[in-house]
Parts: structure tokens; sequence; C-alpha cells
């Protein structure tokens, strides 16, 4: 690993070519992944990512370079083509004076046992275990995949502003895929349970196993679901993970990635309505136990609350440094990226709707006939957008009904959120997943209190 | 490949207790340029190895690593560690001696060649749409080079070029609404401009106002996109690995016509009219063209060296690790190169002028939540464009397509001799690709 004095070479080096920025991501990550397949465990397999980004900025040019070759004279090489890149073969000279000063910014998710420090063989028995409850769960499982994961990444952060940073982030997921049926149909389904957490997600509650099995049990209840006619209809769904709702219907055009290349809905609407007066939208990366939580995002930035929709009006947009910069924007604290092989981009953390005051079993009570929607699956966001409901109830004369599948919630975001009727007391958890977009693969969570859409077309 | 070097050196004196072992090194060696709205951004340079390390006593571990700087005998010795908690009390299966390499020591197209050909997209695409209130292109070459070597004497390489380009293009003139098209080819030069022309003067023609009288069965045309994206996820049925977890509607079923007759299901691995061709997998098994159905008949599946074993054949060349979305990355699966619904003979004009009453699916969305491969129920969101008395009488939005794929697949009737080609999301492992298809009727709802 490079020093500090190292890294101000690497970086003024990087500037010589007009850039007025620059940043070095480190990145070391360390994962444990056990496969349990139908019971039998396949041993562990370990996984060792290490590299290096070096983003270049000038103006609202990037220029974004990446290697898993690390030393100081390759960093070096690295930064030249950086500068090479960024205005070719023009030598500015910059500040000489660069000095990395550091800081440290408090992580709310607290660790207590690390990874490293559990043995092989207690990892082993948490996907044993679970298989073992998967099973008592219901005869009609045919196949059962269990991968548990562990993860301890660390990354550093130098830029040309004199910043010098880090986060360490260690997470654990049970990964689980269902099979579930007999010899004439079978359907499968997969879910994660997932913790901001080391070992004592595990040790300290039996809560997966609990998890194991109501999978095994919700599986073969999607499968003898029936399907129903496709229509326009109310839909409540219920509170906590539904919220994936939001990060569908507007989450993805409120980010500025979006927003700069006018792929939104929301362009230009600062300080506008832009959803029903009961819709306050929340991104929070701050928030501890939270899946999508850190102490800084991937540009260094500490993580903040940003009140993105209040009442219905469009507050403010998530923002990285890049993105931010083509919309005349700070940072929110919003840089994300999979790993160092991505460049930044502006991404969600945790999005929740705020609680509002709406009576919850009143709700449904007032629906002559809807979608009451448990659980949703995943999504695809932008101008239009389509959610998976996973488990979906017909709403009868205000009671909830008989369970059906293979619905798609699909709409215009924009128009969906002006359709919010009401908004329950209370905001469910959610234990997070992730997102898929630019800049790779995020750990995100998605909650909501109930909520009311008055219509909305069911596929 | 010298990333590969210490690997080899080890592998004629293993550390004690390792009976068998096997290094495979993966390379992508990635230079990307593009514009934004003119002007030049998003330029990049990188390359990242990862090395996949499998050690066998009585038992195969396994680890991966990306440091280079790790010593090999350590990092055997990991993967030799990993191995003792896995319950399969035999080693796995690893290829013997072949050494190979197809000796092309590939350079990359200068930055200035990828500038040029984004400029050339550009300026076609400004000729159809003149003022698009945004416009991306990002045009990236990857050279890949894959390496394996192990202790009973395989050794090989290869290195493949793939270029991919992506356009974004918005429009805010009457109606505000963005494309996003993606494809990829061997080399810069190859690069389909006409693809995305013609998708774009497409676009263009969609009728702007909404036609609401779209429920039902009817017969369509799917574009070979929309195909694409199905395939995406499809393919999967076709695993020898999801075969023999019934994990398919189709098992039990090798042998069976099953679909269209004119429906043939293919992976593809070695052409040079795309990128995403590899001479070995991951387990450096050579990859062979596999018919998974030929002629409307479910023929073979896709395997690699467990899969086959225990089908009692041999290896197709399918080993590889990057499934889905949120695949490890280290586990040894089955997976396409390139996997294709082969081309026809028809014209896609012709398909949309038998649409008397039926509807053209133009553009569908997320490729990963609409299909279940277990049952082969999907519901699938997209556009379309309605067709009334012969004639395009309104855009649809906001519809799923609702169905089985087993009946989708038998409902073909024509198969056109365009070719739509996407790689696969985030992980660009494999690619797909596809033509349009007419299909005696889908179930659409709103």
């Amino acid at each position: 690993m490079v020093n500090k004095e190292q890294m101000q070479s690497i970086l003024l080096r990087a500037l010589q070519g007009g850039g007025d920025f620059a940043e070095l991501f480190f990145e070391e990550r360390d994962d444990t992944i056990i496969g349990c397949r139908d019971g039998v465990v396949d041993g562990i397999k370990t996984k060792h990512i290490y590299g290096v980004g070096l983003y270049v900025l000038k103006e609202v040019r990037s220029v974004y370079v990446y290697s898993n070759h690390t030393s100081y004279e390759d960093l070096l090489t690295l930064a030249e083509k950086a500068a090479l890149m960024t205005q070719a073969g023009i030598n500015n000279r910059t500040n000489q004076n660069l000095r990395l000063t550091e800081q440290s910014f408090h992580n709310p998710n607290v660790v207590i046992e690390y990874p490293s420090s559990v043995s092989n063989q207690d990892k082993v028995k948490v996907v044993t275990k679970a298989y073992k409850s998967a099973k008592s769960a219901s005869s009609m499982l045919l196949s059962a995949d269990l991968t548990y994961y562990d993860m301890d990444r660390r990354i550093l952060i130098a830029n040309s502003e004199g910043l010098f940073t880090g986060d360490r982030r260690i997470t654990s997921r049970l990964r689980m895929g269902i099979t579930c049926g007999d010899t004439g149909s079978r359907y499968f389904y997969g879910e994660d349970y997932t913790r901001p957490q080391g070992y004592e997600a595990f040790r300290e509650n039996e809560e997966y196993l609990e998890f194991a099995k109501e999978l095994v049990l919700r599986t073969d209840r999607m499968h003898k679901a029936k399907s129903i006619t496709p229509s326009v209809m109310p839909v409540v769904l219920t509170a906590g993970s539904c919220g994936t709702l939001w990060h569908e219907s507007c989450g993805h055009a409120l980010e500025a990635t979006a927003i700069s290349a006018r792929n939104s809905h929301f362009v230009d609407k600062i300080g506008k309505k832009i959803a029903s007066s009961k819709v306050t939208l929340i991104d929070d990366g701050t928030m501890p136990g939270y899946y999508g939580s850190g102490a800084i995002d991937d540009e260094g930035h500490k993580t903040q609350k940003n009140i993105l929709i209040e009442n219905g009006i469009l507050k403010s947009y998530l923002c990285d440094r890049l993105h931010g910069r083509m919309l005349g924007y700070e940072s929110t604290g919003n840089g994300r990226r999979e790993n160092y092989t991505f460049a930044p981009e502006a991404r969600m953390t945790n999005t929740y709707l705020a609680a509002g005051n709406d009576d919850e079993e009143e709700m449904i009570r007032s629906v002559p006939e809807g979608l009451y929607v448990k659980s949703l699956g995943g999504g695809f966001g932008g101008m239009q957008f389509s959610i998976e409901v996973k488990e979906g109830f017909l709403i009868k004369n205000g009671q909830i009904d008989r369970q059906v599948k293979g619905i798609m919630l699909t709409g215009n975001g924009a128009e969906v959120i002006q359709k919010i009727d009401r908004v329950g007391k209370t905001v469910g958890y959610d234990d997070g997943g992730f997102c898929g977009a630019g800049s790779g693969l995020v750990p995100v969570t998605t909650m909501q209190p109930m909520v009311r859409i008055s219509e909305m077309s069911l596929g | 490949m010298k990333e590969l070097e210490a690997y080899r050196n080890i592998m004629t004196d293993l550390p004690e207790g390792i009976l068998e072992a096997e290094a495979e090194a993966e390379k992508n060696d990635r230079i990307s340029a593009g514009l934004i709205d003119g002007s030049v951004s998003g330029m990049s340079a990188s390359d990242k190895t990862a090395i996949f390390v499998r050690a066998s006593g009585r038992k195969t571990g396994t680890t991966y690593t990306q440091n280079l700087e790790a010593d090999p005998a350590e990092v055997l010795l990991e993967a030799l560690a990993n191995a003792k908690y896995g319950q399969e009390e035999k080693p796995e299966i690893m290829n013997s001696a072949v050494k190979m390499s197809d000796g092309k020591d590939r350079e990359h197209a200068s930055l200035e060649t990828l500038l040029q050909k984004a400029e050339e997209l550009e300026k076609a695409i400004r000729e159809i749409v003149p003022e698009p209130s945004h416009m991306e292109i990002l045009i990236t070459e990857n050279l890949r080079t894959v390496g394996i070597v192990n202790s009973l004497g395989l050794d090989r390489t290869y290195t493949r070029r793939i270029v991919e380009t992506s356009l974004q293009v918005t429009m805010e003139k009457d109606v505000h609404r963005s494309l996003e098209l993606e494809t990829s080819a061997g080399t810069v030069a190859g690069i389909p401009v006409s693809y995305f022309t013609k998708k774009m003067a497409e676009w263009l023609l969609w009728p702007l106002h909404n036609n609401s009288s779209t429920v039902g069965a009817l017969p369509a045309v799917l574009d070979g996109g929309v195909v694409c994206n199905i395939l995406l996820t499809a393919w999967l049925m076709f695993s020898g690995y999801q075969y023999q977890r019934q994990n398919t509607p189709f098992y039990g079923k090798l042998g069976e016509k099953l679909f269209s007759p004119l429906v043939t299901l293919s992976d593809i691995p070695d052409s040079s009219d795309y990128g995403y061709g590899r001479s070995f997998d991951c387990e450096g098994s050579t990859c062979r063209r596999v018919d998974v159905v030929k002629d409307g008949i479910f023929k073979e599946l896709m395997h690699n060296l467990a899969t086959a074993a225990s089908a009692g054949c041999e290896s197709t060349g399918n080993a590889g690790r990057d499934v889905n979305l949120i695949s490890d990355q280290t586990e040894v699966r089955v997976i396409p190169s390139h996997f294709t619904l082969c081309r026809g003979s028809s014209k896609k004009e012709d398909m949309l002028n038998r649409l008397e009453d039926g509807i053209y699916i133009c553009e569908s969305f997320d490729m990963f939540h609409c299909l279940n491969t277990a049952s082969g129920d999907y519901t699938i969101p997209c556009k379309g464009i309605r067709y009334q008395k012969g004639k395009p009488a309104g855009m649809v939005e906001g519809i799923t397509l609702n169905g089985n794929l087993a009946d989708l697949l038998k409902d073909i009737e024509m198969v056109a001799d365009d070719k739509t080609t996407v790689s696969m999301v985030m992980s660009k492992s494999f690619e797909v690709s596809a033509s349009s298809v007419y299909v005696k009727k889908v179930n659409i709802s709103m």
C-alpha cells in the first residue's frame, strides 16, 4: 500500500492534464461464502477483492481509471494515463501544496463479532441449521439452495481537496433459493436475510431459522396462488419492505445521474408539487442498524439525511460530486459504487416514506375491490417503472380475500405518487437488499408505513 | 499470460498436502470513450485480473483473489483449507493435459478510434433526431484474456475483443421520453450503427397518443430486443445445473418436441460476428456449439464437468461463474457464452404487415424479475404499438405480457432475419442475441 506522501504525488500527477479534482479510492475486501445445496455443504469459498480507482474531473468531464496493480510506480503510470485522457498532452502546473489531512467519521452500524474472529465451523452451522429449518417447513419443498455470506470491506479515499478518510463495512447475509411444487408444477423464489452486522446476526438470535421456515411456507403459498384478470384497482401496500415502491417509482428518477441525463419526470421540478400532499420521502445513510448506512459515501462525503419530497413538494435530488456539478448542486453524500472498478454515481441508501396519520384498518375496509400487497420482489425503475408482487391478496368488500400471483405493478412513477391517498402511522423495517445501476450493486433498504394508491394498473 | 506465471511454476511443485491444483486467471483490459451532448466525457482505462484457485486433497477447496502480490503457495493452501467443511468426500474433476494458446496478442484500438466511432454514431442519430435534450454515447473495448493452468498439465489461454456501445437519447419536445440502447460487437469497426439508427427511426414513429383498447389475446410481433430480454433469464431453463435440480419446467422432457419448428436456441461460443465468445470455459473444457433446442425439439443441455459427469456425458464447455446479478463469482456453475434464438428468413416488415389486429411489442423492461425459471410463467412489463386493420393505431404503455414461456415458444410462427445482441447486465459474463418473432397470440393486460 502506498503511503500518504505517495498518494499526494499520484494525485498531483493525475491533475497535470488540467483536471480540477482527483480522487484515489483504495479497496480491500474479504468475503466468506458457504454454499449448502439440498443439505450438502459444498465447502467454504473465500474471496479477496483488491484494487484502486482514480477519478479525475475537469468541470463536468470525467476520467476514471482503475487497476489491481497497486505499487507506487504502477499508480504513477495510472495517474499519467488519467492526465493524458483529461486533456491530451497539456501540462498544467497545479497546486503543488496538496496536503492530505486525515478525517474520520462514525459508522452508525456497530459490529460486535468481526467475521475474521469467527471459526468456519460456526459459520457452516448457519447454513446447516437453516436448511434443517427449511426442510421441516413443508413436504412441498423440492430444493433449497442456501448460501452464507460475510463481507469485510475496507475503503480508503484521498482526494485533491486534502481529504484522507476511510470506512470499514461489515455485513452478513443468508441467501435462500427455494423451489416448491410437485411433479405437475413448480415455483421458484429467492430472498435474502441481511444484516449490517458481523456474526452476532446469527449467534445472538435465531431469527434466520424462522426466516428460512417462513420462506418455504411463503413460496409454497405463492405456488398455490391463482392469477387474476389484470385490471386497474386500488392497491394497499403493507408497511416495511413494500417501500420498494418508492425506490422504483421515483427513487431512481431523483438520482442526479437521471436528472442530468434528463431521463426523469422530475427534471427542473425543485420546489414544485410532484406528489400527493401525504408524501414525505427521505433518504438517510446515517441510520443505525440499516443495510444502506455507512460513515461516508464512496467519495468520502459524510452520509446525511436528505429530505427528497416534503408534503408532496420536491425538495432535493440525490447527488454525487460529478452529477451534482452538472446540476449546480453540492454532493448529498450519495456517491456510491459496488467496488473500485466503478466510478461513483448518485445512489439511494435507506429510502423511506415518512409516517402519516391514516388508519391502517380503514385503508382496507373502505376498498370494495382492490389488491393488498404483503411483499414485493425486484423491480425496474425509470420514467416507467415495474415491480413484481410476490405476495398479493385480493380485497373484496373491505376484507382480505384469496392470495393471487403473477402480478406486476407498472406505471408512470410521476403519476403513481400523486395517487397516494392514505399513509399509515408506523414505518415498518426492511432488512435490505441490493440495488443494481450504473455504479454496480450497492446495499440499500426501502421502507414505508402502510399506504394506499387510489388506483393502479395490475398486469 | 504473465499473471499466471507464478502459478504455472508452482503446479509442478505443489505445497504439501495438495494432490492437484488449478489456477484460472481472467484479465479484463478495458478502455472507454464517450460523448455527452457532443462533448468528450466518460474516458476510462482499466485493467483488472482475478485469479480463481482450486486445490484438492481428499476434497477440493476454492479461493478467489485480486491480490496479484499474494504468494501462490499461500493461496493454494488457503483453497485447500477451505475444502475442510465440504461434505462431498471426493475431489472435483479437473481437465487434464491440453496445451494451447490462440496466440493472439491483441492490441487495443486507440481512444481516438473510439471517439471517432462515437462521433459517427452521434452524427447519424442527429440526422434522425435533430434536437434531443440529451444524448449520451459510450463505447468500451475490452480485451479479455483468460488463462488456465493445473497440475495435470492443462495450460490454455485465449484473448477476445469485446466492444460494447450504449446510447441514451432523451427528447422533451411534445412528449418527454427517453430511449436506451446497448449492443456488443467484435470490433470497433463492427459496431452496428445501422442498428441504432433503425431503432431510433422506429422510436420516432411510435405514435404519441395512447390507445387503451388493448387487453386480451392478440397476435404479436416481439422485437428482437424484447426476445433478448427474455433470453437473459430463460437460458437458465436449459442449464444442466438447473435441470438436475428440477428447476425448469422442461424437466424430464429431453428429446421431446416442445416448441415451434422455427425455434432453434443455441449457445454458440465462437464466431467472428460478436465478442463474447470463448475457446474454453473456466474449467478448461473446450467450448462447443450447444443446440439446446433444434427445430422445436429439446435436444440437449449446457454442462460443466460436474453436471456432465452426473448426466453421463462430456462437458459442453459451459462452466462459468457469474450466473445472475448477485452471483458470488466463486462458485462454478453453468453459463452460456452467446445464447441465441437463431435467425430466421422472414422480414420484420412482413411480420408487421401481417398484424391485422394485433400488437408490436417494441420495448420491454426488467429482464430479471419477470420470468419464473422453475415454472416458465412470465409477467413482462412492456410498451407496444397497437395495430388495427393492418396499420399502427397508437402507442400503448404500461402493459404487460402474461403467460408461460413454453406456450410462447410453441406459438412462434415467423422468425425474422434481423438480430439484436445484448450482454449480461453488470457482470458482462455472457451475451444473448435474438431475432424479432411473430407469435400467434400473446396475452396482454394493462
